[in-house]
């Protein structure tokens, strides 16, 4: 069974202009252990789908009509919100992605990790505090002891979002949800961060749900990927698989307008067309504007998502060459 | 998104926020009121009547009468004439001078910008009330130097507006160009900063125009502002005061409409402000 | 930069305040139309005194030369002499003034005690009746004329109800308390007459309360926008996303980011309460500074009124000096601390 499973996920904004749909079924399932990226450009609704897992959209201002979220079994939709915060960092943390605005700028590194310790655990607060401190050890920042006593402004970006690693993972959770941990970073500190998520995740036995929009941090640090598109997941799989032979028209171009495939006097490709606006999409499949591959049907039918061995599509094309529409236990993981 | 349907949105946003549609509601009635004081007012606001000392609140004097029979009513409709006159005119004063200032200051900067700040720091060192106080207590007290007084008050927090968005604006790559191609500092002014700052003037002025009634209103209670026997609200509240207790209506109605003025023009600023904050938009 | 050279810099700052707000001063009491001897004598002189006092007073001297005594005789603290009590200035204003910051402080204790978790209340109910009732409030506070709640106060709880006394600051048939601050609940308690404390602080309920009216208001307002704010931040999302319980979010995480701007206000506040007083002792007959500036202007008494405004002045330039240390000392940031 999956450790989390989104289920023809729906979520919309109710703005002046109209109702914007920001997901349109998302069909998403990790399994525990696994590291599973989740890519897609600006806009396409990769961090609305996080943050809707921990329920840390503003209240009151976008609705679920449709869908649900299940963690571990249980119905994350359906809890409270004190029930939603006994799992927050307990058995679902989160790292986000501006590390410079997202700790306390008043209160000190080691006593914000402390925090999140005693809020969980029973220990006192010298015990919370010694745990910090190790923790920040364990991600390699140097001098943890003078670091804990440090204020946020006065580490680097790279030491920030460790320090963030590290009360992410102090109470051991299931699931680390990372939103964009290195796209504020410098390149070089970007690898290193990342090899240090995926170590200490996999020391411990938490699954990753990792989003972001660069395809190549996927491909160096996780198993499995999710394409999203337009509010709605278009393509999973072994990211191997993905990367080299893409099913989705979607992906397929997306990996062909990637610039290091090209030489120095070629030009450059693109996708033709622009996103689409999600106040008044498109009828049918939401890529089918800008589609090579378009059939009649794509205009008007919305294809689900289709599963084959170890994979999942959500395209008409792929109809005929799987098994069908993806049930929810079984999403891309093995049946 | 266009002129027409950013106004349309700003309606949008006004509409549904109940308590700022109430304060220009209350602003369009009073001002209503201040235009057609001399047609809807029962009775001359200066006429004695001696039969008809300090009654009470009646049919014929709904606001009852003062110590020499005047109709209270009557005179607080023509005191929102005054009122209203008063604060207009001194915002209007402190803006067009802030403007002024403001954008000299900001937009010639050097020593210029300097000296001009710390002459306003100077000013703003002295609590607002005092220094209206002093300075209208010094020029002699009359209506039109609490204006003046109070307008002077009032003009660095408009300097600072407008030289902040001057600042800002200057440095931008239009207004280089601009003076790139020896446009005058004048014609820069006008046509790049003054539209960018319009909106923040606009806003904090029509807060203050109940603030600066406010003012008017409590100088003219002090003596230092409207003098008696002029109908105005604040010297009216004055004259009233050693009657409270036995007469209430002749100090309480009059600073009634005080309340009721300034209410409307700081709900419906606040309400404008908050439309209008960028942060607000979609 | 350390915290020592941030003092420094505000305190020459602060002396290049002091001097213009005497500039002002002195430049306001020149513009007094008519002559300034009759104006500092009075309407009753003879032209023989006036002469005198022109002369003496060196008024017929270059202005910056009069700036220049005027200067001295500030920094000698010498005010002048009122020409309504024929007191130094300075000594008037030492008299009244306890009377007038024991309203002040006590205005200011009432608004930070309502006021601030009015705000917090306001912020984290946000869009609930509470926080619609308390925004009006706010509102209203500003836009209430001091002088005509003070006399609305004083009919309905002394008038008709009875329930406080209507002026003065103590019974004057009470057993006198001796004076050694002038702060009336210390003094009392000092010579040990509770009857007389308890009788002080009855007489300063409705003060201190109208006095305090708008700054309730104004003090929730700003809470609740910083607070609306702090919680708007990332770090708050951080903290939520990893199990903080709410209570704990509000009050240690939230709360203390939006106390630091909330401070400037209540020491901008100050100023606006040296300005409330004049009204509100003026309509309670309370024997402080605010009464004696307002018996100042029926009579012209310039001294005295320029006395009174360099003084305050003053007193809030210092005040808000003391805003800022504070300021800098609430942030870990500005302090940049190593």
């Amino acid at each position: 069974m999956a450790l989390l499973e989104l289920t023809d996920l729906h979520l919309e904004f109710p703005t002046y202009w109209g109702v914007v749909e920001a997901l349109s079924g998302v069909q998403l399932a990790l399994h525990r252990g696994e590291m599973l990226g989740l890519v897609g450009e600006s806009g396409c609704g990769k961090s609305v789908t996080a943050m809707s897992v921990l329920r840390l959209l503003p209240e009151g201002h976008y609705r679920v009509p449709r869908g649900g979220i299940s963690f571990d079994g249980r119905d994350l939709l359906a809890l409270d919100e004190q029930g939603m915060q006994q799992i927050r960092g307990r058995r679902i943390a989160m790292i986000f992605q501006e590390p410079m605005t997202s700790l306390n700028p008043t209160i000190r590194v080691g006593r914000q990790i402390a925090e999140v310790i005693e809020s969980h655990q029973r220990l006192g607060a010298a015990a919370a505090r010694s745990r910090a401190v190790s923790l920040l050890q364990e991600m390699r920042i140097p001098d943890p002891e003078r670091a804990a006593e440090r204020y946020p402004f006065e580490l680097s970006g790279g030491m920030r979002q460790r320090a963030m690693i590290a009360m992410a993972l102090s109470c051991e959770p299931d699931l680390l949800i990372a939103d964009e941990p290195t796209t504020a970073l410098d390149v070089t500190v970007q690898a290193q961060v990342l090899s240090l998520l995926r170590q200490k995740c996999r020391e411990r036995g938490t699954a990753v749900l990792l989003i972001t929009h660069d395809l190549g941090v996927v491909a160096g640090t996780c198993e499995r990927v999710a394409v999203m598109y337009a509010g709605t997941v278009v393509e999973t799989g072994p990211v191997t698989e993905v990367l080299q032979q893409p099913r989705h028209p979607y992906t397929r171009a997306l990996l062909e307008t990637i610039p290091e495939r090209f030489g120095r006097d070629q030009r450059l490709e693109v996708i033709p067309g622009s996103v689409p606006n999600l106040l008044h999409p498109p009828p049918g499949c939401r890529f089918h504007p800008r589609c090579r591959q378009v059939m009649d049907r794509c205009r008007s039918q919305r294809p689900p998502s289709f599963a084959g061995a170890a994979y999942t599509v959500a395209c008409w094309a792929w109809e005929d060459l799987t098994s069908g529409p993806a049930e929810p236990a079984s999403g891309g993981g093995q049946p | 998104m266009r002129r027409k349907e950013q106004l349309g949105y700003i309606w949008y946003l006004v509409r549904r926020n109940p308590l700022t549609l109430a304060g220009l509601l209350i602003v369009l009635v009073v001002a209503a009121i201040a235009l057609l004081a001399p047609m809807i007012s029962p009775y001359d606001p200066d006429m004695i009547d001696w039969t008809a000392r300090l009654e009470g609140p009646s049919r014929s004097h709904p606001f009852g009468t003062d110590e020499v029979g005047r109709d209270i009513m009557s005179r607080v409709f023509w005191g929102a004439r005054l009122s209203v006159g008063v604060g207009l005119m001194i915002v209007g004063i402190a803006v067009s001078a802030g403007v002024l200032i403001g954008s000299v200051a900001g937009f010639s900067g050097g020593i210029g910008d300097v000296v001009i700040m710390r002459l306003m720091d100077m000013v703003l060192a002295f609590p607002s009330l005092v220094l209206a106080m002093a300075l209208s207590a010094a020029l002699g007290p009359n209506l039109r130097n609490a204006m003046l007084a109070i307008a002077f008050v009032r003009v660095p927090v408009y300097v600072r507006l407008v030289r902040g968005q001057a600042l800002a604006v200057r440095e931008r790559e239009y207004v280089r160009a601009a003076r790139t191609f020896g446009a005058k500092a004048a014609w820069i002014v006008r046509r790049h900063i003054l539209p960018n700052t319009m909106t923040p003037v606009m806003v904090q002025a029509t807060l203050d125009i109940g603030g600066a009634i406010l003012t008017a209103a409590a100088l003219s209670f002090l003596g230092l502002g409207a003098q008696q026997p002029t109908a105005e609200w604040g010297a009216m509240v004055s004259a009233g005061r050693r009657f409270i207790l036995d007469q209430w209506w002749y100090a309480s109605f009059p600073g009634a409409a005080i309340f009721v003025t300034a209410i409307g023009f700081n709900l419906f600023g606040d309400g404008l402000r908050d439309v209008l904050d960028p942060r607000q938009r979609r | 930069m350390s915290i020592g050279n941030l003092v420094i810099r505000r305190l020459s700052l602060l002396v290049l305040v002091l001097f213009g707000v005497t500039l002002i001063t002195f430049a306001v009491s020149h513009l007094v139309p008519g002559d300034p001897a009759r104006m500092l004598v009075g309407q009753r002189a003879s032209e023989e005194t006036l002469a005198k006092i022109r002369e003496s007073l060196g008024l017929d001297l270059p202005l910056h030369i009069q700036y220049g005594r005027y200067m001295s005789g500030l920094l000698r603290l010498d005010l002048g002499t009122s020409i309504r009590t024929q007191r130094p200035v300075a000594e008037d204003l030492l008299t009244f003034f306890p009377a007038t910051l024991e309203l002040a402080l006590c205005s200011i204790v009432l608004a930070v005690a309502v006021g601030i978790p009015l705000g917090v209340w306001s912020a984290v109910r946000k869009d609930t009746a509470v926080d619609h009732i308390s925004r009006t409030y706010s509102v209203l506070g500003v836009s209430t004329p001091l002088f005509w709640l003070g006399l609305m106060a004083l009919l309905v709880f002394y008038g008709k109800l009875g329930w406080l006394p209507g002026s003065g600051r103590i019974n004057p048939f009470l057993a006198a308390v001796p004076r050694v601050t002038g702060f009336l609940l210390i003094d009392s308690l000092l010579s040990g007459n509770f009857a007389a404390f308890g009788d002080a602080l009855y007489h300063l309920i409705l003060p201190a309360f109208c006095l305090s009216f708008v700054h309730i208001g104004q003090f929730s307002r700003q809470v609740r926008s910083s607070m609306i704010e702090v919680l708007g931040q990332d770090y708050i999302r951080t903290a939520r996303a990893n199990g903080i319980r709410r209570r704990s979010l509000i009050y240690r995480h939230a709360l203390r980011n939006a106390l630091i701007p909330t401070v400037t206000v209540v020491g901008l506040s100050i100023g606006d309460l040296l300005g409330g007083a004049i009204m509100t002792e003026t309509i309670f007959a309370w024997p402080g500074m605010g009464s004696y500036v307002v018996d100042s202007i029926g009579f012209l008494d310039f001294p005295a009124i320029m006395g009174f405004t360099v003084f305050v002045a003053t007193g809030y330039v210092l005040i808000n000096l003391l805003v800022d240390i504070a300021y800098l000392l609430l942030d870990p940031q500005i302090r940049g601390v190593g």
